[in-house]
């Protein structure tokens, strides 16, 4: 036997051993919560709003849980695929999943195997309100001569994020509370539709304020109308849908779920160290330069949300064509 | 017609097969709303060009003499290649319940005796090396959450 | 003046250097391992940008991306692995050039011409930026189908031996873009229950799949052993010639990245294989593309580097992302208090130019850490062919589940890998396919979204001077293609 086969015989010695010792370590973890790091499943790509939030909060709870939280992007199917991830894991607390409004819409489509129920909410972190948006050179300056432009110029055509997202049932939203009749444009993203709408080539957009912020400082871009309770910090001037007689709260949101089957004093750890984080000033600061509008309740209020979005949202996506029967 | 002629008609009779499964799919697709073409437009259209195209080269195949069959070296290949194939099938199916670490030892192992080295230890130690460091690289460096299971 | 000082105050700090630094090595690795691409980079790195200053967080931050941007190609033409999708198109005429013993030229060749491209892409930043990014807006829906027209009209140029089979290949990779959700309704087509195709067949998998596990599959270069490594110790860096012959390739392409970069809709992917093929279309006398054409490495390579600096564009004079990792860039900008947009330039004018000077110094500190490493690079051609390919093998398939974290990816990449094993066998080229996976999903959404806009008129694609000019330009191309094919038949 030469050299280089008693260093191989070392080799696989030694990592055979490793590979034995990090299976047994994982093993002798038991105990209370949390026993070990714990995963953040993110379904959206690295980088993107939901990203930076799950991120930002997973460092400001770190501390306070006393184990690491990594944020894994599990994406793909508009979210479908992380969903899926986060309620295939076990249920015993260490795999937290961040849920958006697309955990409502997606199974109302009937595409993917799971139904909004099956995650017990935690904690909701953010809502953003939808805005509607023209170019500053537009003729109309208020809702009301934007509704006059519209009943003249046949149709208008209104850029969303893409099919069956949550700006493309804003547009609808509103289109049915002014019976207004928009040509629906969908993009790849709210940035493409910006983009269009900062070229000349849509009319409006219905995304959300933050994703206009640096057109609306520029002057490119300005604001109608918010879907939701109070005005927009960045553009003060601009109403919102219910100052105009419009009672319309709409929006996307952002919030940590777990699997139903988790054990409660499990989800009220989780619950306890992720509101801390999310109230300390440190994520307020971060989500504050992130342009992520923090809006924070509680599991139970959250899941009622849920509940009661479910049937509005199925409402908009028939109308819109977008449930396909199987 | 000699076996490498009908050899050479697979890869027609596989494109014409795709076109008319890609075809009968797109019929089945709802019709067009605001843009005339609506879902299925165009991969119907595709599918019917991949078909003509697909009868051309079926035809032009048939035509042509066997001037260019595949070198001895090659054939010699095939079967070694559909092995590899069905040991990446099982190694893609035991990633989640072996974990990363072991299968992608075990497949190293069996794809390099596969590709001709023999000398077991050596492979081991190479392979189990070879997954340590991927291991290390993805999982604790770049925070990629490779599959874990019941050995690594 | 002002200006000037403040960006030589900016440049004259230590902290700047050392995390562009940095920033360049970070992005040489995650460019160069498949399935973590420059945008996974950014966004990696944004919580380690937190404790800096601005300028040297945006430093880090754009080594990061334009390093990655040319790491890609290193396991591009060493080891016929894409590290990103950019530099798929190197690999037609690098890898040859590689398994040649040349992987020295292929390596230096590319380093060169992503510098040139950084440099030309970086200057025409500085000059032209408002120009550029008002061009950039004039395109709509109707103009980005006619730029993925013209780019299809290609196809023909880079069917290697038999236009016919180049068309089926072509045409094919155009049904397969066509899975998943339909992007205007919606609709979800040929996924059968796949909530990982929904978003439309993943990119990188396929890329991974056709060219490494392929190449794998096929046992290439197992029964030459190590010949290659005595020869490559001569070939390590381009003679004289070679850099005369494909410096106009390399001065065009860098101009066509650069615009097509700056257009938020294309990006670096689709700059790089445009250049290749373009290149490829014009290919000379005694150019032999497909078989280590010197070329061929650099005219996807100074694109898309130049791609970069063109995406630059919109995001600093307009806010708007153009793909996906200058959307995570505008993000960490934003994070560092820097608004992007019009305003950057009239309120802070010397932090603009700081930025662009670090552009500028990234692509050059690139290319300096490019041709020092091709040294060492050359040394995996010592490695024993059964190892490497076996490490291919699992690295390969580790980079189609990292992009996801996605089992099905792997899958995806494995039966992407056998697909590109049998093409292979049946005498029919790849390129194609590529194009049409890259430029099928641009040229079916803006069609329908440009016949949404017009209500089903397709008048609205002559009406406009831009998508004219591009489908008049994709319609000669196929002419010439075609009767350049007739009079020389290969």
């Amino acid at each position: 036997m030469n050299v280089r086969d008693k260093i191989a015989w070392c080799t696989v010695i030694l990592l055979l051993c490793a590979l034995v010792g990090q299976r047994l370590m994982r093993v002798d973890s038991s105990g209370t919560f949390p026993n070990r790091s714990v995963l953040l499943i993110c379904p959206y790509s690295a980088g993107g709003g939901s990203d930076m939030l799950a991120r930002g909060l997973a460092r400001a709870a770190e501390p306070d849980l006393g184990q690491t939280i990594t944020v894994n992007n599990v994406t793909g199917g508009g979210g479908a695929v992380g969903f899926v991830a986060g309620l295939l894991a076990p249920p015993d607390g260490h795999t937290v999943t961040m849920i958006t409004i697309e955990l409502v819409s997606l199974p109302l489509q009937g595409l993917v195997p799971f139904q909004p129920d099956e995650f017990a909410p935690i904690l909701r972190l953010n809502m953003d309100p939808a805005a509607l948006a023209v170019r500053a050179d537009c003729p109309a300056n208020t809702f009301e001569e934007f509704m006059e432009w519209s009943k003249r110029d046949s149709k208008l055509s209104v850029g969303n994020s893409g099919p069956g997202t949550v700006w493309h049932m804003a547009a609808a939203r509103l289109a049915e509370a002014a019976s207004l009749e928009f040509n629906h444009v969908p993009f790849g993203g709210a940035s493409h539709a910006v983009t269009a709408l900062v070229g000349g080539h849509i009319d409006a957009v219905t995304v959300s304020p933050g994703e206009l912020r640096s057109q609306i400082l520029a002057g490119q871009v300005k604001i109608l109308g918010v879907m939701s309770e109070d005005r927009v910090s960045y553009s003060p001037d601009s109403p919102t849908f219910t100052e105009l007689g419009y009672p319309l709260i709409f929006g996307t949101w952002r919030g940590l779920a777990v699997p139903r089957e988790t054990p409660a004093e499990v989800r009220a750890k989780l619950a306890e160290v992720f509101s801390k984080a999310a109230y300390s000033t440190e994520l307020a600061e971060f989500a504050d330069a992130a342009g992520l509008n923090m809006a924070l309740a509680s599991g139970s209020d959250f899941a009622l949300q849920i509940k009661n979005e479910k049937a509005q949202i199925a409402s908009i996506m028939k109308k819109l064509g977008l449930i396909y029967e199987k | 017609m000699n076996c490498i002629q009908s050899q050479k008609l697979l890869a027609p009779a596989l494109w014409l097969s795709c076109a008319a499964f890609a075809m009968f799919t797109s019929l089945q697709f709802p019709s067009a709303k605001g843009d005339g073409l609506g879902p299925g437009m165009l991969p119907l259209i595709l599918a019917l060009l991949l078909g003509g195209l697909a009868l051309v080269d079926f035809l032009a195949t048939r035509k042509k003499e066997n001037s260019n069959s595949d070198s001895a070296e090659d054939q010699q290949h095939t079967g070694a290649t559909w092995l590899l194939v069905g040991i990446l099938i099982l190694y893609i199916w035991l990633l989640p319940w072996l974990g990363f670490i072991s299968s992608s030892a075990l497949l190293s192992m069996a794809s390099l005796r596969i590709f001709g080295y023999y000398n077991y230890v050596r492979s081991a130690a190479i392979s189990l090396s070879l997954a340590f460091i991927l291991y290390i690289l993805f999982s604790l460096i770049m925070n990629v959450a490779l599959p874990t299971g019941w050995l690594g | 003046m002002e200006i000037f000082n403040e960006v030589l105050v900016n440049g004259s700090s230590i902290q700047v250097w050392v995390a562009l630094l940095a920033g360049v090595m970070a992005g040489m690795i995650f460019g160069a391992l498949p399935g973590l691409s420059a945008t996974m980079g950014v966004a990696l790195l944004i919580p380690f940008t937190f404790d800096l200053s601005i300028m040297p967080a945006l430093a880090l931050l754009i080594g990061v991306y334009c390093a990655a941007v040319y790491g890609g190609s290193i396991p591009a033409i060493l080891f016929r692995t894409p590290g990103t999708p950019a530099s798929a198109a190197t690999i037609f005429d690098g890898a040859v050039l590689a398994a040649r013993g040349e992987a020295g030229k292929a390596l230096s060749v590319a380093a060169l011409s992503a510098l040139v491209g950084g440099v030309i892409g970086t200057l025409l930043l500085i000059a032209l930026t408002p120009q550029i990014s008002r061009f950039a807006l004039r395109f709509g829906p109707p103009e980005y189908f006619a730029l993925a027209t013209f780019g299809l009209s290609m196809i023909v140029a880079i069917s290697e031996s038999s236009v016919r089979k180049g068309l089926i290949v072509a045409v094919f990779g155009l049904l397969i873009s066509t899975v998943g959700m339909d992007p205007l309704t919606g609709y979800p087509r040929f996924i059968y229950g796949q909530a990982s195709l929904m978003e439309g067949m993943p990119f990188i998998p396929a890329l991974i799949g056709l060219f490494a596990i392929a190449e794998v599959l096929s046992m290439g270069g197992l029964k030459s052993g190590n010949t290659a490594s005595s020869e490559s110790k001569i070939a390590r860096f381009p003679s004289g010639s070679d850099v005369r012959r494909s410096t106009p390739t390399i001065l065009k392409s860098s101009f066509l990245g650069t615009f097509v970069g700056a257009t938020p809709g294309a990006g670096s992917d689709i700059a790089a294989f445009l250049a290749y093929s373009i290149a490829r279309q014009q290919a000379g006398k005694g150019d032999k593309f497909g078989e280590g054409e010197v070329k061929g490495v650099a005219a996807p390579e100074a694109a898309k580097t130049a791609g970069t600096a063109g995406a630059m564009i919109p995001l600093l004079a307009l806010g708007l992302p153009g793909d996906s990792v200058t959307a995570v860039l505008i993000g960490a900008f934003i994070l560092h208090g820097v608004q992007p947009g019009p305003l950057l330039f009239q309120d802070h004018s010397g932090l603009a130019y700081s930025i662009f000077a670090t552009v500028l110094f990234a692509h050059i500190l690139v290319f300096i850490v490019a041709v020092s490493g091709v040294r060492i690079l050359l040394r995996v051609n010592q490695i024993d062919r059964r190892f490497l390919q076996s490490g291919i093998l699992i690295l390969s398939l580790v980079g189609a589940f990292a992009l996801r974290n996605n089992l099905a990816d792997v899958w995806l990449a494995l039966a992407f890998g056998v697909l590109g094993y049998a093409l292979r066998r049946g005498g029919y080229p790849v390129a194609p396919l590529l194009l049409a996976l890259i430029l099928g999903p641009l040229a079916e959404e803006n069609l329908r979204r440009a016949l949404i806009l017009s209500g089903g008129d397709y008048a609205i694609f002559i009406q406009r001077p831009i998508t004219v000019v591009l489908l008049l330009a994709g319609i000669a191309a196929l002419f010439y293609g075609l009767i350049r094919r007739r009079g020389a038949p290969a």
